[in-house]
């Protein structure tokens, strides 16, 4: 299947490490599509609905993986609800980071409606195969070793 | 009688005391009357019998001699006397000698028979009497007859009723309206007392008091009465705050145990996501670290320098990573034992029969590999039945029996003894060893968090003896050791043999 556009792919986490170690692990396992890095709730949410300083960014395809707890106001949970309740959005795929399988949380964002959950840290094949589950396409290149920065 | 049973206490009284005066008056009043009536008839029967004597004593000599006309007069006379209806005079032969009719007609007059003796009638109204006559020799002469009607004495009996019977109805009016206000002087203390009591009863006031209205018994009653219930009211407060202030302690407990779970909740937590970050990290640059020495390995530099950095490449940096890598491995296993204990204080307790037999058995099964490895004799005694959760206590007898069997004396031959007794509602049970035991200033830090004993012989966060601590308590029993260096350790745990609700959750 030819897609005009790439899935991007959005990490939020107020964890600025986590995200640049799943991103880093998902570009060694051979994912090339563009992967973005936002920290906080809102930033998110202005990204997913293009509003504030991303008011001007050209619609995507989106794929997000979302930390449920954040500092602030708008934690993962509210990004979570906002997209599910949008229906423009609510089609796009959230996976959701927790650092715990506390089943309370977990029922709390199915309930919500995501899509997958997985704890951290977030190991490369466990989140190729959860995408896959979820039947989207996702550009992986076998490349050689040089490429890979 | 079963009425006056139920009749009120005022009634009760009242009528108790109506009815006593009331006899003492009515039997009183009887008396009087019959005794009145009595005197009467006496009266009457003393003067008609001296009349009669009179009479007859003055017509002797007409009897003598045969003057029926002078008999006649005597008993005309008989008219100054109203109540004398009717008077005759016999001769000794019974015939008549003489009469005398007030008024009307006869009423008869009686077949008199000569008769030695008086002779009395009282008859329809009526009261007649015969009496002999004789001269002064004593010679019978005949007999006179007086009736007398008894209209008089039956006006006066009738008087006398009708007096007696208003005494008496004054009487008993007086005797029910004393007996009314004597029996509120028992009745009142007595209500007022009822009334209280069921207001203590209803209300559950014990604040109130019965009034003390005397010195008598009743009133040692109501008093002996309020005494009581100030020393119910004392020890209801006492009770009341006692329960109070434990119901506090038990809320800050039950506040300070959350705040404590919450807390070793979110350090497990959140101390993961930093670690994570310098695993990953460290991974990060042991990859880098390795690409960074193949590209020097083709640069062109001097020996020297190149043997420098290759010191570098090779060998500092990667022991340094590899420490970096210990620790926050050390590190996560660490946080995984809190949260593992953390976890083991708030998982819900399912309370159930449990045979603890074939619970060792199992668990014994479970270690099997570890059991032949350590070639030791495991002997089973007598093990009581109890009550608790089954996988909770099958951590219990898995850590101890992994502790006997991991640090049994080397080179000494392992015997490891399970048993268990009941007793006064608990059951004990005990896992005996001789394995390496512990020195007596070690044993008090034995069943403390990350505490480990003999990190030599086996591996371990030093959790496992603190989670079992917190699964017996739990479970409303004790657990503590007895152990002798080189001698062995015994563990000894207790159970509620019963059925009971989990205890204060820790």
């Amino acid at each position: 299947m030819i897609q005009e556009q790439q899935t991007e792919i959005l990490l939020v986490d107020d964890d600025g490490g986590n995200s640049e170690l799943v991103r880093r692990n998902l570009q060694r396992s051979g994912i090339r599509n563009p992967i973005v890095i936002l920290t906080n709730g809102s930033e998110a949410l202005d990204y997913v609905f293009r509003e504030g300083r991303y008011a001007g960014r050209a619609s995507s395809h989106l794929m997000i993986l979302l930390d449920i707890n954040m500092p602030g106001e708008v934690d993962g949970v509210e990004v979570l609800r906002r997209i599910k309740g949008d229906p423009l959005r609510q089609r796009i795929p959230v996976v959701m980071l927790t650092t715990s399988d506390d089943p309370r949380e977990v029922e709390r964002c199915y309930a919500l409606g995501c899509n997958a959950y997985m704890t951290k840290p977030v190991e490369p094949l466990a989140f190729i195969e959860a995408v896959n589950r979820l039947g989207l396409f996702i550009t992986v290149l076998t490349v050689p070793a040089e490429a890979a920065k | 009688l079963n009425r006056f049973r139920d009749m009120s206490l005022k009634r009760k009284l009242t009528a108790a005391s109506f009815l006593t005066s009331a006899a003492a008056v009515l039997l009183v009043s009887f008396l009087f009357t019959a005794n009145g009536v009595q005197a009467d008839r006496e009266a009457l029967t003393r003067q008609l019998t001296s009349q009669a004597g009179i009479l007859g004593f003055t017509v002797v000599p007409a009897l003598t001699f045969r003057d029926e006309r002078a008999a006649k007069e005597a008993l005309a006379a008989l008219r100054a006397e109203r109540q004398i209806r009717e008077a005759a005079i016999f001769r000794q032969d019974g015939s008549l000698f003489a009469s005398y009719l007030r008024d009307g007609e006869s009423s008869g007059l009686p077949a008199v028979p000569a008769g030695e003796s008086e002779q009395m009638d009282f008859f329809a109204g009526s009261f007649a009497l015969t009496r002999p006559i004789a001269d002064e020799h004593g010679r019978p002469l005949g007999s006179i007859y007086l009736q007398t009607d008894l209209a008089t004495m039956r006006s006066r009996i009738y008087r006398t009723l009708a007096f007696n019977a208003s005494v008496l109805g004054v009487s008993l009016v007086a005797a029910l309206a004393m007996a009314t206000l004597l029996q509120r002087e028992i009745s009142t203390p007595v209500l007022d007392l009822v009334k209280t009591a069921r207001t203590v009863t209803l209300e559950k006031d014990y604040g109130v008091r019965a009034a003390v209205r005397g010195r008598d018994e009743l009133g040692v009653l109501v008093e002996s009465f309020n005494e009581m219930l100030g020393e119910i009211e004392a020890r209801d407060a006492q009770l009341r705050k006692v329960n109070q202030q434990l119901h506090q302690r038990t809320e800050e407990l039950g506040r300070k145990h959350e705040e404590v779970e919450a807390f070793v909740y979110i350090v497990s937590h959140d101390l993961r996501a930093p670690l994570v970050n310098l695993q990953g990290f460290a991974r990060e640059l042991r990859m880098n670290c390795e690409a960074l020495a193949e590209r020097l390995a083709g640069a062109p530099l001097p020996p020297e320098q190149a043997a420098k950095i290759r010191e570098l490449t090779d060998h500092e940096i990667p022991t340094s990573l590899r420490f970096i890598s210990a620790s926050s491995d050390k590190f996560e296993k660490l946080i995984n034992a809190l949260l593992q204990l953390s976890r083991s204080g708030r998982r819900e307790l399912a309370i159930e029969p449990l045979d603890m037999r074939a619970l060792v058995k199992a668990t014994l099964d479970s270690l099997m590999r570890l059991v032949d490895e350590s070639g030791a004799e495991i002997v089973i005694d007598r093990l009581p039945p109890a009550h608790g959760d089954a996988t909770a206590i099958g951590q219990v007898w898995s850590n101890l029996l992994t502790n006997a069997l991991r640090y049994l004396q080397p080179g000494r031959k392992g015997k490891i003894f399970i048993r268990g007794e009941s007793h006064d509602g608990f059951c004990r049970y005990q896992v005996q060893d001789n394995g390496v035991g512990m020195a007596p200033a070690a044993q008090h830090r034995l069943f403390q968090v990350f505490q480990r004993m003999r990190p030599d012989l086996a591996e371990g966060e030093g959790i496992g003896l603190a989670t079992v601590k917190r699964i017996v308590e739990r479970h409303g029993g004790h657990i503590w050791a007895e152990s002798t260096e080189g001698m062995g350790t015994t563990f000894t745990f207790s159970l509620p043999a019963g059925l009971r609700k989990e205890g204060i959750s820790e």
